[in-house]
């Protein structure tokens, strides 16, 4: 049976490696390019990859046993509704010059948010990361 | 919600991992339902009934 890692690359792998790809692309020809709708363009490509990226998680989350598919479901819930809430409290005080947030934080946010919320869901399900995944595919 | 499950599972000697492999799913997933942290799917149910030939009342009791 293939380790962890490994099924990890071959679900997720080739969609991860066009979204970099189209993303370093993307941003070294965007930046020498005029404004316009060609550069918009340009920059949009790594839309494709990331629709790519999604629809290769959804798979791999569907063949995942349901406790598992609980914690993954939890988690994104909790992680969105906390960020989405932090993330609007920011822009509301950059808003009004309150302090000067960078859009960047909100990216740095939910990530932050997702990890957090993947250790307080793991913990009250207790199911750890050290959980060998090959005993919860079906 | 509590369950009969560990008691079933015991007297017939099967660990968790055992009576996962024969639900098709994993032994976390035994565990959570055993200690009351995770309510199985009906299907889940319906499977484990099966297994031990008694009903969903029967291995299943949500707490009052």
């Amino acid at each position: 049976m293939r380790k962890p890692w490994q099924r990890y690359l071959i679900d997720v792998g080739p969609a991860a490696l066009a979204y970099f790809a189209t993303v370093i692309v993307s941003a070294l020809v965007s930046k020498q390019m005029e404004p316009g709708v060609l550069r918009v363009l340009v920059a949009a490509l790594p839309l494709p990859a990331i629709v790519w990226m999604a629809r290769a998680e959804i798979v791999r989350l569907r063949r995942r046993d349901e406790l598992r598919q609980r914690i993954e479901l939890e988690t994104m819930t909790i992680a969105f509704a906390v960020s989405f809430g932090l993330v609007v409290m920011l822009a509301f005080l950059d808003m009004n010059g309150a302090i000067d947030v960078p859009m960047s934080v909100a990216a740095m946010l939910m990530a932050a948010c997702w990890v957090g919320a993947q250790v307080w869901v793991r913990m009250r399900y207790r199911y750890w990361w050290s959980h060998s995944e090959s005993e919860d595919q079906i | 919600m509590r369950s009969r499950l560990r008691e079933l599972r015991v007297e017939r000697s099967w660990s968790q991992g055992d009576l996962a492999d024969q639900l098709g799913v994993s032994r976390q997933t035994i565990n959570a339902i055993e200690t009351g942290k995770y309510d199985p799917s009906l299907p889940l149910a319906f499977s484990i009934a099966r297994l031990f030939g008694a009903s969903i009342e029967a291995i299943f009791d949500p707490e009052t």
